[in-house]
């Protein structure tokens, strides 16, 4: 490979030879002074003659002067304003009035291998611009996006500092695990924004139907998000600083029981011998009442985090070379107890004219990032390597007995835990070290030929590498130890992932080329590589006394190491073709074809390359003549549709080749040996040499409005996007051997309407008032699913006894289904005859015992034998919700008044569905393991009791009619009579939601003032984010699907609670 | 100017699609297909996955399926996954342990079916390496043949498929368990010459000779023993029984006579069945016995199932998990077979504490607390104390086939093929007997014991109860009484001898003490029993030197009972969704399982 980019940079610098020719003309000096709507000087704007020929800048007075010859055309620009042009009459000064930007109908917009002005646009293409991001303090500039863009929802898994965040645009269309966009960073294809720093972002641009994404052909299908960075700016350098402090802290915790509920529920859970041993004699129960306890949710959580992040920016440059650079940092340290984070980037961007003919783009950035602290799913395993937000909740609040009685001999010592696996979730996280440390590297360089005004050519280069370094150590007092022989092990594992891309590219653009038809086009060709290797390191069975940064210094000393594990993947290429015209008639008619072919080496040869055209069409009504009576008002409307296909080739990299890989196990054939050696692996998933490319038909027509000169402007949707030959990692009878096989299955569909309003209410001098709408609605369906028509699939969320089957994914139904037993509230007294102590279900009464694990007696979990054989199967199960909401939207409003501005945004999703598996977990007992805490929904008042709490002296009642009279008003079951955790119409509940998720209020100093100081804009502000919630869901928050598995989307289980923060900031800019 | 540009251009794309190789990939952490089958060493590679812990006896197939039978219990009683399956209640819901080891089983013979159709077709097949490359398969063909005797003694029939998986054979119904037999016997017939001896090759941990030996003869014998057949639900013979029977008699009889293999004996110390089971706990291989091991390595690996120490910490180290026995099978062995003081002895561990850091030896409480002490903490050499002490692994190797089970079957065959026990019968369970027993007990516990047993089914039921002491807790008794049909019968016969041990009354159980006095050895740690097996006269109320404590005593007979004998009792807990009327000897295909197979697979087995 290393030749053919050779072989390019050769080709590049002979076509550099080809050089052209400058011409002189006579000049004259022109002066003027450049001002904005109130008449204030505006300082710093651009200046610049045709072609980027010379320019100057405006002082400090708003005064230029400039050498020009008559009949050239000025252009003047400046951040925040629109761009005007003035012709050169005559020697006399100019006065120059900037509007400013107020509609984006001339606004910008990345479409990939170029950019084109909104009002030219065809494909659908939502924006958003880095001055909108500035104020949101968060680190991520994905998670800012939430709610501010129609039909681009994105869901962060949980609250927590390494939350992933998944986008989803326009619905989730391929069925496989990733459903993610395609983002391109300065033209470069990445794997995560989350490591550009907002303060960077020039513009994100997401192009949602397949007119806009069929140029990236292949990986298009599911939308593609392109951020820009920022570029220098011709003008004097400018030094920018904005710095922002912010602290947050946990919104809402589980309410669980107190320690007297608690031990009441264990005195019901437990052998009478074991009890009495561990807390004492039922008639003093009452002692815990004065137990404070403790609320482990608190104590891991329950702090007070902060951030502080500075920014700074250096901008400038004159015609010939522009600069940008910046220097971000974020030092975070979260609520939970040993987290923190920081994160720096350092980026830089030029832009040199070097000649008349050749233009250089440079940029590169680097980052690095150091997560430290156990993090909630420290351990993903199921059991005592578990979640350690299980043990926050079910670890008992108290020790025993013990907690008045320090001589008592039985206490909680691991062993009595170990059984029902529970650990201390605070000496867990304290006992775990985790930390990752990522560094990552992109660089891009560009060459641009200009032939001519009309023709040019681009070589384009891009690079990216990533090496991540996880440490992670557990100590003796950790889940992983003690199934480890309760001795300290470490891991220490290291990836790294490189990529370029090569790209030619050739331009075309004539306006004009016959009377009122302008033409442009690329053609393009360009060659993508990734390749990654990983390796781990495993010792284990350090002595006990050992800590983390001892046992990674000392790594021989470990007991057991395993034998260190490295792989190289095998790399993914791609190559592809690529074109676009657009063609317009007088901007009335628009038209624009799209072309792409990819070849993929994820695919065997022979399905490797797929063909992906698309084509749009533009209407301006608003040009007819038919509407010329409306000009008045309605200043532009345009109707627009297309037609198109792209692609998905989002598998494994060798899901159509038989491999066999290196693994390491307990493998001791020789004899003696007490390292595990090494043998050969088959892959979970069976090779399928048939497998192609998923293709994706995406239709839209959407029509753009804007009146009264842009200050209402909006654009209607409507779309339907077709996911055929879906490339769906399927479960294969594991008869084969295999768990799963990549195959082309079935078919969905997406259909949906968007709609977005921008509005300046009020503006004067003083006021402004300006709000923004958005709303999406999506209806997601499965048109086919291949012979199978249906299966249930189980949710990848860990725990020892999740329940299984509880999605079904179906033909002619939506995905995202939740799909289990209907809750009958419990058995009662009515349904059984008690004779001999034994309590018999009467005819026709449903037996759930082959659910439940358990025979019911009354006080059990009770479910609706919806098929009515008497008994409870998977027969009864139903779908409960579905996952996806009906609508998702958003809503701002910004009020300024003289320099103070008040922003608000609301964002809200409607008729989603969520998986409370914390629900089912903690009101259910499974396995009947004692010393577990519940929610206190399961409390005394409300549940089945076998215990008077009035008379715990009494012991445990087994009289029937005592236990009637006791349990009269009960509400819920025993909390030992939900034993077998299954999905039930209790655990899945409304996730519609609005939020007030941002508040800022802020002061500009006004320019008068700051002119004395030297300084050119001086903002301060304050936002609050996550302010209020309006939802009817249990669980901590209803923003979060933690399930790994695509299909099983909307499981709330362990969650890092999603916290609630108040900032202050400052822009500086000198 | 403008068509330069446009040439240069296409040159330039040209050179880029001229390479006609840019879209192949290639790793050299991934080997294909072709590559893996090439050398010997690869194929080594290949066949060593055979072997790894999550396929061959998967610890979930130890855990779950192996215990629940009148000598041994599993190990937890919660209402989970394995003690569903344990207790006989698993539905196709409640148990995903079933579908691990059904999938990990398929994967086993996936690499199987890998290897029986490529090693052949290797280079190295007839090279230089040729030896190796035929062990390597006879390994695959015999650890392909365990997986699905695993699977079908745990659910009868399954789907059968002997070639490597593809689109055609993904999708697959059940066949008859007896063509899976017929076809996997002769299978391994014609490789038993590819694999050495263990003895020859030095080594018990991969497959040898006697292994494929002996698991045709466990697989024929289980092929010619009953089992619950689908659909009909009746319990049944297969179908061609008396050859099979044959075959199994004809394998042992060439393992016996190929003199490869032996009974660990006496050092003059201790007996030859103790020092057996101390040899692997000194991580011997005990290569003259064991004729195959499951292996953990010396290492902190391995089940928590071989230590039998339910305290959470003893000098010895942390025990948890070891099958449970009842005071039933305690009484059932003579008293003077040695093998009782190591299948099942009367003592546990105390926690170490302050006041008592040794962590001395304490008597077990009845009737629960019993369990089998086959594999225990303190016999393992070198010890695990210290900081190994908390480990719940131990690193001990698991016999799958031992030499006494083939003489045991062996005895067996020609019992039943000749319809009697012949001599060499005869002389067959008196080998085994005689390790078992001091030489001053062997004219009246071997040679009159033995030679009382005149007809076939006295021979019979005297190979049913040996069998019992000598493989308690190893995971093989549950699977012997199904193929005799005797699984109900003998639990209930378990269960109506504990209530007749527990009341302290019955005549037939006199001997049992009502208090038992023991003491400590000089070391202070080491406990020693006075009257294992015979009551203290009644008015005598101390011993001095001696410790007293209740045993079956009248007083708390009836206590021990309702706790122990009662329908909610631990015996019955124990087994509790164990139906006489049912035969419910097989577990549910798991609800995973059947969604994927597109209707094909049911739970037919289930009565």
């Amino acid at each position: 490979m290393k030749q053919i980019q050779l072989i390019c940079i050769v080709a590049l610098l002979c076509l550099s030879t080809l050089a052209m020719s400058q011409t002189n003309t006579q000049t004259k000096t022109f002066s003027g002074v450049v001002q904005d709507e109130n008449g204030q000087p505006v300082i710093g704007a651009s200046v610049t003659l045709p072609g980027g020929k010379k320019g100057t800048i405006t002082d400090s007075n708003g005064k230029f002067s400039i050498n020009a010859s008559i009949n050239d055309v000025l252009t003047f620009r400046f951040i925040g304003y629109l761009t005007q042009t003035e012709v050169l009459k005559t020697n006399k000064s100019l006065v120059i009035t900037l509007k400013e930007n107020t509609q984006n109908l001339d606004e910008v917009v990345v479409v990939g291998y170029g950019t084109m002005k909104r009002k030219d646009l065809i494909g659908s293409v939502t924006s958003i611009t880095g001055n909108e991001l500035k104020d949101i303090p968060v680190t991520s500039a994905i998670s800012a996006l939430t709610g501010r863009l129609a039909g681009v929802s994105i869901t962060t898994s949980e609250g927590g500092p390494d939350a992933k965040t998944s986008i989803l645009v326009r619905g989730a269309g391929s069925i496989t695990g990733d459903n993610s966009p395609l983002y391109i960073v300065d033209g470069m294809a990445v794997s995560s924004i989350s490591d550009i720093s907002t303060a960077d972002i020039a513009s994100i641009d997401v192009l949602k139907d397949a007119s806009s994404t069929a140029i990236y052909g292949a990986r298009g299908a599911n939308g593609v998000v392109i951020v820009t960075t920022k570029s220098g700016i011709i003008g004097k350098p400018k030094v920018s600083y904005s710095g922002v402090f912010g602290v947050e802290r946990v919104k809402k915790f589980y309410d669980l029981m107190n320690p007297y509920e608690y031990v009441l529920a264990q005195a019901e859970i437990q052998l009478p011998a074991t009890f009495t041993s561990l807390y004492g004699n039922y008639q003093d129960i009452d002692l815990y009442k004065d137990l404070k306890g403790n609320n482990w949710q608190k104590q891991l959580l329950g702090g007070i985090g902060n951030r502080i992040n500075h920014t700074l920016q250096i901008t400038g440059g004159d015609n010939n070379i522009q600069y940008s650079a910046s220097l971000n940092r974020v030092d975070t340290k979260d609520i939970m107890v040993n987290t923190k984070n920081d994160f720096t980037t350092l980026s830089a961007k030029t832009t040199y004219m070097v000649s008349k003919w050749l233009k250089l783009d440079l940029s590169t950035r680097f980052t690095d990032k150091n997560t430290l602290g156990a993090g909630t799913s420290s351990g993903t395993g199921s059991g005592l390597a578990g979640p350690s937000m299980a043990n926050m909740i079910q670890f008992s609040p108290i020790n025993t007995l013990k907690s008045y009685q320090t001589d008592i001999s039985n206490d909680f010592s691991d062993g009595l835990f170990l059984t029902s696996f529970l650990i201390n979730p605070v000496q867990q996280a304290n006992d775990t070290y985790r930390n990752v440390s990522e560094i990552s590297k992109y660089i891009n360089a560009s060459a641009t030929l200009i032939f001519t005004p009309v023709w040019n050519y681009r070589f384009e280069y891009g690079s990216t590498s990533t090496d991540t370094k996880i440490d992670k150590f557990w100590g003796v007092h950790t889940g992983n130890a003690i199934q480890n022989g309760q001795l300290p092990l470490i891991n220490q594992e290291r990836s790294s992932v490189s990529s370029y891309r090569l790209a030619n590219l050739l331009n075309f653009n004539k306006p004009n080329i016959m009377p009122h038809q302008n033409l442009s086009a690329v053609l393009g060709q360009e060659y993508n590589y990734y390749g990654s290797n990983y390796m781990k390191i495993d010792a284990r069975n350090f002595p006990v006394y050992m800590g983390a940064t001892e046992a990674f210094a000392n790594m021989s000393l470990a007991g057991t190491t395993y034998p260190a594990t490295s792989t190289i993947y095998v790399p993914v290429k791609t190559y592809s073709w690529f074109g676009r015209a657009n063609y317009d008639y007088n901007k009335r008619y628009m038209l624009t074809a799209t072309f792409r072919a990819d070849g993929s080496s994820k695919f065997a040869p022979g399905n490797r390359w797929g063909f992906f055209p698309s084509v749009g069409l533009g209407w301006r009504i608003s040009d007819e003549k038919f509407l010329a009576s409306t000009k008045s008002w309605l200043s532009d409307l345009k109707l627009r549709a297309s037609y198109g296909v792209s692609g998905n080739d989002r598998i494994g990299t060798s899901a159509w080749l038989p491999n066999y890989s290196v693994s390491s196990g307990s493998l001791f054939l020789e004899s003696n040996e007490t390292s595990p050696t090494a043998y050969y692996a088959l892959p979970s998933f069976l090779y399928n040499q048939n497998v192609k490319w998923e293709t994706t038909l995406s239709q839209n027509v959407g029509l753009d409005f804007s009146i009264l000169s842009g200050r209402f402007n909006g654009t209607i949707e409507v779309y339907n996007k077709i996911v055929k030959d879906l490339l769906l990692n399927a479960k294969i009878p594991t008869n084969t051997g295999f768990d799963s096989q990549y195959q082309n299955i079935g078919q969905t569909s997406n259909k949906g309407v968007e709609f977005t309003l921008n509005s300046t209410i009020i503006k004067t001098n003083k006021l402004s008032i300006n709000a923004s709408f958005n709303i999406a609605f999506n209806v997601n369906n499965v048109d086919k699913l291949g012979e199978t028509k249906s299966w249930y699939e189980t949710s990848q969320w860990s725990y020892v006894a999740k329940p299984q089957s509880d999605y079904l994914i179906a033909e002619g139904q939506p995905l995202g289904q939740m799909y289990g037993l209907v809750v009958d509230g419990m058995y009662s007294f009515d349904d059984f005859t008690f004779s001999n102590g034994i309590y018999n279900l009467k005819p026709g009464i449903p037996n759930n015992s082959s659910v439940n694990s358990v025979s019911p007696t009354p006080g059990t979990i009770k479910y609706k034998d919806l098929n009515g054989d008497g008994l409870i199967t998977d027969a009864d199960k139903k779908v409960l919700g579905y996952a996806y909401p009906i609508h998702t939207g958003g809503f701002k409003l910004n009020v300024t008044y003289e320099g103070f501005d008040l922003s608000t945004f609301f964002n809200w999703s409607y008729g989603n569905s969520i998986y409370n598996a914390n629900n089912m977990i903690f009101t259910s007992n499974p396995n009947q393991m004692p010393y577990r805490n519940y929610l206190n929904s399961m409390n005394s008042t409300n549940r089945f009791m076998t215990i008077d709490p009035n008379n715990t002296g009494a012991g445990i009642i087994t009289d029937p009619v005592k236990l009637y009279e006791l349990n009269k008003n009960a509400t819920i079951w025993s909390v030992a009579k939900r034993v077998q955790p299954m999905l039930t119409s209790y655990d899945v509940e409304d996730g519609s939601f609005l939020r007030l998720s941002n508040i800022t209020f802020g002061y500009t100093f006004s320019k008068k003032v700051l002119k004395f100081f030297k300084i050119s804009n001086l903002r301060c502000y304050s936002t609050f984010s996550n302010v209020w919630i309006w939802t009817n869901y249990r669980g901590n928050d209803p923003e979060v699907s933690n399930s790994s598995n695509q299909l099983t989307p909307g499981v709330d289980w362990n969650a890092y609670p999603r916290t609630i923060s108040a900032n202050v900031g400052v822009n500086i800019t000198l | 100017m403008k068509k330069k540009i446009i040439y240069a251009f296409f040159a330039l794309a040209t050179i880029l699609t001229s390479c006609n190789d840019l879209l192949d990939v290639s790793s050299p952490s991934v080997l294909d297909a072709v590559s893996v089958f090439q050398t010997a060493s690869k194929i080594d590679l290949l066949v060593k996955s055979m072997y790894t812990g999550d396929k061959l006896l998967n610890d979930e197939h130890m855990y779950s399926s192996m215990m629940g039978s009148d000598i041994e219990f599993g190990t937890s009683m919660g209402t989970g996954n394995r003690a569903a399956i344990l207790s006989y209640s698993a539905t196709p819901y409640n148990a995903s342990s079933l579908t691990t080891l059904w999938s990990k089983y398929y994967s086993e013979i996936e690499i199987g079916n890998q290897c029986v159709k490529y090693i052949p077709t290797s280079p190295a097949w007839n090279g230089a390496d040729s030896v190796s490359v035929k062990k390597y398969y006879g390994e695959a063909v015999t650890l392909r043949a365990f997986a699905y005797y695993q699977l079908i003694t745990i659910f009868g029939d399954v789907p059968f498929v002997t070639e490597p998986s593809n689109e055609e054979n993904m999708y697959l119904g059940k066949t008859n368990r007896d063509s899976i037999y017929e076809y996997l016997i002769e299978d391994l017939r014609k490789v038993e010459n590819f694999v050495p001896w263990s003895k020859d090759a030095g080594s018990n941990k991969r497959v040898t000779k006697g292994f494929v030996k002996g698991l045709r003869a466990r697989m024929a014998l289980q092929y010619a023993g009953y089992s619950l057949r689908n659909g009909t639900h009746q319990v049944m013979k297969g179908r061609y029984s008396a050859d099979y029977y044959k075959i199994a008699n004809q394998e042992c009889k060439e393992i016996i006579n190929s003199g490869k293999q032996l009974l660990i004996q006496s050092n003059g110390n201790i007996g030859g069945y103790e020092r057996l089971f101390r040899l692997m706990h000194a991580y011997d291989p005990a290569l003259d016995e064991v004729i195959f091991f499951k292996t953990y390595g010396r290492g902190l690996t391995g089940l928590w199932l071989t230590a039998p120490i339910n305290t959470t910490n003893t000098k010895y180290g942390m025990g948890s998990g070891a099958p449970y026995t009842t005071p039933y099978f305690y009484y059932s062995f003579d008293f003077v077979d040695t093998r009782r003081s190591v299948d099942c002895e009367l003592y546990n561990y105390s926690s170490a504490s302050s006041s008592d850091p040794l962590s001395k030896q304490t008597l077990v409480s009845l009737p629960n607390n019993l369990t089998i002490t086959k594999w225990r903490r303190d016999w393992i050499v070198p010890s695990m104390g210290g900081d190994l002490a908390k480990s719940m692994n131990t690193g001990l190797d698991w016999p799958i086939m031992r030499y006494s089970d083939i003489i045991l079957m062996y005895a067996e065959t020609e019992n039943e093929i000749n319809n009697g026990p012949t001599n060499v019968a005869k002389a067959a369970l008196k080998e085994v007997r005689k390790r078992a027993f001091n030489q001053s007990d062997w004219s009246s516990k071997v040679d009159l014991y033995v030679d009382v047993l005149a007809t076939k089914d006295a021979f019979f039921n005297a190979i049913v109860d040996e069998r019992a002491w000598e493989f308690a807790g190893e995971g093989i008794r549950k699977f012997d009484l199904i193929r005799w049909n005797l699984l109900g019968e003998k639990v209930l016969k378990m269960r109506e001898e504990n209530q007749k041990i527990l009341t302290g009354t019955d005549p037939a159980y006199s001997f049992v003490p009502d208090y038992i006095y023991w003491k400590y050895d000089t070391d202070g740690a080491t406990i020693i029993f006075l009257n294992k097996d015979y009551r203290v006269n009644p008015t005598v109320t101390d011993i001095t030197g001696w410790t007293k404590s209740s045993w079956v005593t009248s007083s708390n007979a009836s206590t021990m009972l309702t706790s122990f004998g009662a329908p909610n009792g631990y015996a019955y807990n124990q087994l509790r969704g164990f139906d006489l009327n049912k035969n419910n000897y097989l577990q549910p295909i798991q609800s995973d399982v059947l969604s994927r197979s597109r209707g094909l697979l049911n739970n037919d087995q289930l009565p």
